[in-house]
């Protein structure tokens, strides 16, 4: 059981709120609607992208008291995924960064420039072998 | 009619290479952009090419400054994935050696802080105390920077009582030099006029910032992983955690200054405290089979945390580095919104940027 979390709520995204650390798989709509049902309760901690398996994952890290939640999306064909900075300003530089590195493009991200590589590198330099 | 106005790259008010540019309308900022990745070195991705034990010398190095703290939480995440047990005794040594470098990069902050409000001999003299705390260190580990103290399963290098009443006598030393640091924070005029109501946030917009640390601290959240996600022996251990709430430059700094005085008491206890036995685990981790772990620690700018990604064979699929730098950073261009040009540096500094840690 969370603090101030309603345990009906997590359920609802297959969340236990047990543990250390929950990985939980999640798709774009529910992650939207997951932040922001939870973005005043929990800290956003980071993203972490990677591939795997000939795909792109990307978890979403959100953390209360010593809980982790690690919301793993699979990165549709296109690698789009929608931002969720207009939601929670904390993911503005996590998700510029992973534009840079793994070329993943997050739609209507307020201000999407280079962040971490210069302006004229190639994206993606994290996906080379 | 506003005008642009660019900070850096290399900036005598920065340690470090970063770029800010201002948008000002007369002596106000109206808007504020940070630049990042002028040390970029692919830290993360260097990290996969190397083996598990060869990466603690790569993420050592990725800070000059809480070097411990990343060894530690990559060492967490190694030793959570590979099921290892970690003796007692290393335990206290990996808190002992942390603590002393929070108090290191506290002081280091602090002097930098005064030098940046042009208070030189308060500098000089915070940083005679951060001398004290290296030659500590030194004694502890044999280096003054990179420590490698830790190696996975434990610790590398034990102490004796000889190493534990130098530390001590140096402790005495650092409280007294401390106290008189947080006499000067509370009462000197001209330190309180460049830090009292100056980058003002509120404790829900630090919420949504995802602020960490001593940032975090400064504006009433109260969040310590040591105390709210408690690792190692802290839980053993008696201090206080310390929360301001006025969201100033001046409680985010002053928080500093009685976290050093905790630390001081946590290595006072440890010293005391700490068991006879062995301070490594004898197994040796070679390969790892697919795991997916993470590793937190409190760093001394605020949680750090390291996710591994492992796949069976002798390294990292995927090692990425969550330094609390990366998430303060962005905050200190909503701080900068509103405030006057003369301010900018303490702002930006304020929150301890590391510049090599955030840009890996």
């Amino acid at each position: 059981m969370l603090p101030g979390i309603s345990q009906t709520k997590l359920e609802h995204y297959g969340i236990k709120g047990e543990g250390e650390r929950e990985i939980v798989d999640i798709d774009i709509p529910s992650l939207m609607q997951f932040v922001l049902d939870f973005r005043d309760d929990m800290r956003f901690i980071t993203i972490t992208a990677y591939p795997q398996d000939e795909n792109l994952y990307m978890q979403y890290h959100f953390t209360l008291g010593d809980w982790v939640v690690s919301l793993r999306l699979k990165v549709p064909e296109d690698k789009t995924v929608p931002s969720i900075t207009p939601l929670l300003p904390a993911a503005d530089w996590a998700e510029r960064e992973i534009m840079d590195l793994f070329d993943i493009t997050f739609s209507n991200h307020p201000r999407p420039k280079r962040l971490i590589i210069p302006d004229d590198a190639k994206r993606g330099i994290y996906l080379e072998t | 009619m506003g005008y642009k106005f660019p900070l850096g790259p290399y900036h005598p008010a920065f340690e470090e290479g970063e770029y800010i540019e201002l948008e000002l309308e007369g002596e106000m900022v109206a808007d504020a952009e940070i630049k990042i990745g002028f040390i970029h070195r692919a830290v993360e991705k260097s990290a996969t090419k190397r083996t598990f034990i060869k990466d603690l010398g790569l993420v050592e190095r990725t800070c000059g400054i809480c070097s411990f703290h990343h060894s530690w939480a990559y060492c967490l995440a190694v030793e959570k994935a590979a099921g290892l047990e970690i003796p007692e005794r290393a335990e206290y040594i990996r808190v002992l050696t942390a603590e002393l470098e929070r108090i290191h990069s506290h002081l280091m902050y602090l002097g930098a802080m005064a030098h940046k409000m042009g208070f030189d001999t308060l500098f000089m003299f915070t940083w005679s105390g951060r001398e004290a705390v290296m030659d500590m260190l030194e004694l502890l580990s044999g280096n003054r920077v990179n420590y490698a103290m830790n190696t996975i399963g434990g610790v590398r290098r034990d102490i004796d009582e000889n190493i534990a009443d130098q530390i001590r006598a140096a402790m005495n030393t650092l409280e007294d030099l401390t106290l008189k640091l947080k006499d000067t924070w509370t009462k000197d005029a001209s330190t309180l006029a460049r830090t009292k109501n100056v980058g003002v946030v509120t404790q829900k917009e630090a919420h949504l910032l995802g602020v960490v640390g001593p940032t975090a601290r400064g504006c009433g959240i109260r969040e310590d992983l040591r105390k709210t996600a408690t690792y190692s022996v802290y839980s053993s251990l008696n201090f206080e955690l310390i929360v301001l709430d006025d969201g100033d430059v001046w409680s985010r700094t002053f928080v500093r200054v009685l976290e050093a005085l905790e630390s001081i008491k946590i290595i006072r206890q440890v010293l005391d405290k700490i068991p006879q036995g062995p301070i490594k685990n004898p197994k040796t981790v070679l390969k790892i089979q697919p795991n997916d772990t993470i590793g937190r620690v409190e760093a001394p700018r605020g949680e750090l945390m390291y996710h591994l990604i492992t796949d069976g064979t002798d390294r990292p699929a995927r090692l990425k580095i969550r330094t609390p730098t990366l998430i303060n950073l962005p905050a200190s261009e909503h701080m900068l919104r509103g405030a006057n040009l003369a301010d900018a540096p303490i702002i930006v500094g304020h929150i301890d940027p590391c510049m090599s840690c955030m840009d890996r």
